[in-house]
């Protein structure tokens, strides 16, 4: 498949032959099964590519990054998924680490940037609660000011990786305002704090990835706070700025399209494989436009930005197409998989049954992937809110 | 439809007793039972089941069934589909015990009863794993002396794992497609187990000079299963529609009661219009299952076709929009709707998919 930024093709050509050259098998082999890795395997992996001045290369030289453009990290980021390195947790080095980097005290960024870096230290995210999802101004959580604390009481929802998570950032309510986007504030809490507890949510792929978040009389340091009191939509409103440079994921959607490949070539319909089969090629062939129309729409984007425009709605395309590509290449691994009964995980064998264990394969991998990616248009603003931001900025409506 | 027919209105009153039952006795503990079982569902609930008389519905009186058709059954499915029975209604009531009846062999009948009282279940294992949804079949019988024996692989196939007779196909020395009998402790046979997408279980099943007891008579059976398969894929459809109605209504309750932007969801046109598209899809499926039990033979093939093409779309797309418009809570395992968007994309895909059923319709089309 062709490759739209030239200019950056030797870059991408050695990120994936880095992924081939080191990322652990094992690691590698949990990625093309779908088996979600553990904590410990993603620092092992953070960690070779810090080895090697990649891991937080986006961030400025002066906080420890190596000062890519958003159109280099873009390459990188998609490279990677590629070549089947398992996906950086956003949590620490894309989110927080740049809010740190813009709005930190020194102490914050003494405190926080180098465990970020050197993958000591798990982030998650704070922001949805049962009131507050797509309108998340209706966001209840009370940071009340005690002293030289913040006392927090009530509840996060959704929050990705709490289970893993030493540290969490939050968007709270520091004050009863006229509107409710006043009176928000960004703080980072320490997730071993008396009085959290988390509880996990199984979703439909069966995996544990989001959990719900309780805080009761948690105490907080007034020195977590990011930037003022108050300051809590501005903060998200930049972090949503850098978070919309990499919501399309070409790389990985390149990789699940090679899978969805292999499988159909290795499945057989009526005695020739299915890969040959009319209808399923030519749906085949639509994913595939799709993808390259995504990869050329976002290269046009981000060449735009390096040339200093400044992204506004047309992320909200990027994140509407690039969420349906996911879910339509999955869509098709999944019709791979109907012809495998839709079999979703090997079931451990029964005492004494005259059966053999069976293995997981690549096409329950995408049958998983599939379930997960029904997700992918409801977080991180769902695409009915996405419509409604380009409708608004676009055309005023 | 003649609302004066005997027969369709002993469906209606099947179908209601089926859905009450499902109402009032087929709850969340049911449902979700099967989990904890290697076969996917739990025996005794499947026994309870069997007590309500579903799975002797396609199979004559004289048989001890109840001597219906597809549309009684098809009102057993819908059902089903309604509350995600997780039993084997389907592959014992809709597919072994009335191709079990029409054998019409000693054989066959001898264990039809069992069936049908829920003693013992057997399940019709015929695509095989070089096949995909073509439904012909390579796996042969051979003759050893008074004894037959079965070699050959057939795919994941849905309630196997379950099953106390494996109830399998194969081709004799003349190429004639019977049916036989192979119990799952026999030597040569190795089921590999799969919990499918919706928490069932799926074994693919390899057979090694497996002995067998044949249950066909010496005619070749092939439009007999042909048959039985075209069946399987409509009961499936009836199934989804089930599912669907209940995830539309469902849906829309949602909508009329979560809040955000100050207001209930069903304030937003985009939601609104959305919910309307998931209730014609669920409308359309209605018309092309009713269509085929109206439709008779030879037609019923195509109609057949017709309407599990629609039905896999049509259940794709409310599975899909029934998570999208729950938001988060749409996508959690504890919810039911995750749940009957797994159930759905089952019935998408059993007995054949879209492709499949598009193309068997263009090949079934007849000539001008
Ligand atoms: C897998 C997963 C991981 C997540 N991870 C995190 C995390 O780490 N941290 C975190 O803070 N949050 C996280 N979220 C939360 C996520 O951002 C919210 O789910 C999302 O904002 C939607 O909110 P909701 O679930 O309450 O849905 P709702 O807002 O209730 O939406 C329900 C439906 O209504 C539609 N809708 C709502 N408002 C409108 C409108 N005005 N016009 C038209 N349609 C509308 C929505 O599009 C949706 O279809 C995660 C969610 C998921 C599913």
């Amino acid at each position: 498949m062709d490759y739209p930024l030239p200019e950056l093709s030797a870059f991408r050509l050695d990120v994936i032959r880095f992924v081939e050259a080191n990322l652990p098998a094992d690691i590698a082999e949990k990625v093309r099964l779908n088996i979600e890795p553990e904590k410990s395997d993603l620092y092992r992996w953070e960690q070779i590519l810090n080895g090697h001045g990649w891991f937080c290369g986006h961030w400025p030289v002066h906080a420890g990054g190596a000062g890519w453009s958003p159109l280099k990290r873009y390459v990188f980021e998609q490279a990677m998924a590629e070549a089947g390195a398992p996906p950086l947790q956003p949590f620490g080095q894309a989110y927080v680490g740049p809010v740190i980097i813009e709005y930190g005290t020194d102490a914050q960024k003494q405190r926080f940037l180098p465990k970020i870096i050197d993958s000591t230290e798990f982030w998650c995210q704070g922001y949805s609660e049962p009131s507050a999802g797509s309108d998340l101004a209706g966001l209840k959580l009370r940071a009340e000011r005690k002293g030289d604390h913040y006392v927090l009481n009530g509840q996060k929802l959704w929050t990705s990786y709490a289970h893993w998570a030493d540290m969490i950032f939050l968007l709270v309510r520091t004050s009863q305002e006229d509107r409710p986007q006043k009176g928000v504030s960004f703080i980072l809490a320490d997730m071993h704090t008396p009085g959290i507890t988390i509880r996990p949510i199984i979703t439909l792929d069966m995996k544990h990835h989001v959990n719900e978040v309780f805080f009761d009389n948690v105490e907080v340091p007034v020195e977590n706070l990011v930037g003022d009191e108050g300051d809590g939509w501005k903060i998200a409103k930049f972090l949503l700025a850098t978070e919309r440079l990499i919501v399309a994921e070409t790389g990985k959607a390149r990789r699940l399209l090679s899978q969805v490949r292999t499988v159909a070539e290795n499945t057989l319909e009526a005695g020739k494989p299915l890969f040959e089969q009319s209808a399923f090629r030519r749906a085949f062939t639509e994913a595939e436009v799709q993808l390259q129309t995504l990869e050329a729409f976002c290269a046009r984007q981000l060449k735009g930005v390096a040339q200093g425009k400044v992204l506004g709605f047309e992320a909200s395309l990027m994140k509407i197409r690039g969420s349906e590509l996911l879910q339509s290449i999955t869509e098709l691994g999944s019709r791979v998989a109907a012809r495998k009964g839709l079999a979703l995980s090997p079931e451990p064998l029964p005492e004494g049954s005259n059966g053999e264990q069976a293995e997981p394969t690549e096409a329950s991998a995408l049958l998983s992937e599939y379930l997960f990616q029904r997700a992918a248009t409801i977080y991180g603003g769902s695409n009915e809110i996405q419509h409604n931001i380009v409708s608004k900025a676009r055309f005023g409506f | 439809m003649d609302i004066t027919d005997e027969t369709s209105s002993d469906a209606a009153l099947l179908r209601e007793h089926a859905l009450r039952w499902v109402e009032q006795a087929y709850d969340d503990l049911h449902e979700l039972s099967g989990r904890a079982h290697p076969q996917g569902f739990d025996p005794d609930i499947a026994r309870e089941v069997a007590a309500q008389g579903f799975l002797g519905v396609m199979v004559p009186e004289a048989k001890g069934g109840t001597g219906g058709g597809l549309a009684e059954m098809a009102g057993i499915m819908e059902a089903v589909g309604r509350g995600i029975v997780a039993e084997p209604v389907l592959s014992v009531g809709g597919i072994a015990a009335p191709l079990l009846a029409r054998l019409e062999t000693p054989e066959a009948d001898a264990f039809l009863a069992q069936l049908v009282a829920g003693e013992s279940t057997a399940v019709l294992a015929h695509y095989e794993s070089a096949r995909g949804f073509d439904r012909s079949v390579t796996t042969g019988a051979r003759q050893d002396g008074a004894d037959v024996r079965l070699s050959g692989e057939k795919a994941n196939t849905l309630d196997l794992a379950g099953a106390d007779t494996l109830l399998v196909t194969g081709l004799d020395a003349n190429g004639r497609l019977g049916l036989y009998r192979i119990d799952p402790a026999a030597e040569g046979v190795t089921l590999k187990i799969y919990r499918t997408v919706d928490g069932r279980t799926t074994a693919s099943l390899t057979l090694a000079d497996a002995s067998a007891e044949r249950l066909s008579g010496s005619d070749d059976i092939a439009a007999l299963v042909d048959e039985t398969l075209d069946a399987a894929a409509f009961l499936v459809c009836a199934e989804a529609l089930g599912a669907m109605r209940y995830l539309v209504d469902v849906t829309a309750d949602y909508l009329k009661t979560r809040k955000q932007f100050g207001q209930t969801l069903d304030r937003f046109q985009v939601l609104q219009h959305r919910i309307v598209s998931m209730l014609l899809a669920t409308e359309e499926t209605a018309g092309v299952v009713e269509a085929v039990i109206d439709a008779k033979q030879p037609r019923r093939a195509r109609a057949i076709a017709l309407c599990k093409t629609v039905t896999a779309r049509s259940a794709r797309y409310v599975a899909q929009q029934s998570v999208q418009l729950h938001g988060g809570i749409g996508v959690t395992d504890e919810l039911k709707i995750s749940r009957y968007f797994k159930r759905l994309m089952m019935c998408e895909s059993l007995f054949g998919d879209e492709d499949y059923y598009t193309a068997r319709y263009e090949a079934l089309r007849p000539p001008a």
